[in-house]
């Protein structure tokens, strides 16, 4: 089985970091194994002992399951981009949110902004007992 | 035009129903009477198509009735008015229809001031409430700008989207 490194907050694989909550993803499904510096091994709940993390993973794993592509969101503002075609450009940028949270309006125009300049359309991804995904569109009325 | 006589009750303001087109279509129509909820009738007071016994133009009626008065309706209301959309105000909405007949709803519109957030929880519940799908929010600035964005609750499992998208 394939042993990952866990460094700095990072996945090292040799020289390579490794994406994030993939790594997290193969952990759980016991494709891979990881190891901190001192070679204890570690399981997924050490990660997802962290609140975001979790949240963010969760949607993550939500996604993935169903077949989508992600990959990190930084460059267009959100936490994950969504590809439904790898080949094609990611459709949706994701953030997880919480119920309870709210948003901050300037927050919510700036990440449409770039989303829209993209062609990308931001996905809020609502965290409740189930999952309810709410999809932004700029409307020129 | 000369200006359409409106009286105000329980803070509504009534008009006769024969002046309905003459004030483009705006308020809800009763047996006999137009209703105008109190965003409508400043809306049409700016326009200078009614009057109101003792308001001689829009600070009065906006400081008589301030107590009545969502500003936050108001300013969606007239900027899309202004654009030639119809619409009706509710008590926690405003409703943007497909065209003048008003029968098919485009959309429920949600507005907020720029300098307030967003409540997940509150635009779920609103939607909730109605049984809708999508909302308009309407973004106002402070310099009375607005700025709107479809919000749209895809099904819970996003396989169900490219079925849904043809028709939001």
């Amino acid at each position: 089985m394939k042993r990952v490194l866990y460094k700095d907050n990072v996945f090292l694989s040799e020289d390579k970091i490794l994406y994030f909550y993939e790594v997290l993803y193969l952990l759980e499904k016991n494709e891979i194994e990881v190891y901190d510096e001192k070679n204890n091994k570690l399981d997924i709940n050490y990660f997802l002992k962290d609140e975001k993390i979790k949240l963010y993973y969760d949607v993550y794993k939500y996604f993935r399951e169903r077949g989508y592509y992600l990959g990190t969101g930084l460059k267009f503002g959100g936490i994950f981009r969504i590809y439904e075609d790898i080949n094609q450009h990611s459709k949706w940028v994701a953030i997880p949110i919480n119920i309870n949270e709210k948003i901050d309006i300037y927050d919510f125009l700036a990440k449409n902004r770039v989303a829209h300049s993209t062609r990308k359309r931001i996905l809020y991804c609502v965290k409740d007992n189930n999952y309810r995904f709410l999809e932004i569109r700029w409307k020129k009325l | 035009m000369e200006k359409i006589v409106v009286r105000e009750f329980n803070n509504k303001f009534i008009l006769n129903k024969e002046f309905y087109d003459k004030i483009g279509r705006i308020g809800k129509m009763d047996k006999d009477y137009i209703i105008l909820e109190p965003e409508e009738a400043l809306y049409c007071i700016k326009k200078g198509w009614i009057k109101l016994e003792g308001i001689n133009n829009f600070l009065d009626f906006v400081k008589k009735y301030k107590n009545i008065l969502n500003m936050k309706k108001f300013y969606v209301f007239e900027d899309l008015r202004n654009k030639g959309y119809y619409l009706d105000i509710e008590n926690d909405s405003i409703i943007l229809y497909t065209d003048y007949k008003k029968e098919k709803i485009l959309y429920y519109v949600y507005p907020i001031y720029e300098n307030e957030f967003l409540y997940i929880k509150d635009i779920l519940n609103f939607m909730d409430s109605k049984n809708l799908n999508k909302i308009l929010l309407a973004i106002i600035d402070i310099e009375n700008d607005i700025v709107y964005f479809a919000i749209i609750d895809i099904e819970n499992d996003i396989v169900y989207y490219e079925i849904n998208e043809l028709f939001l």
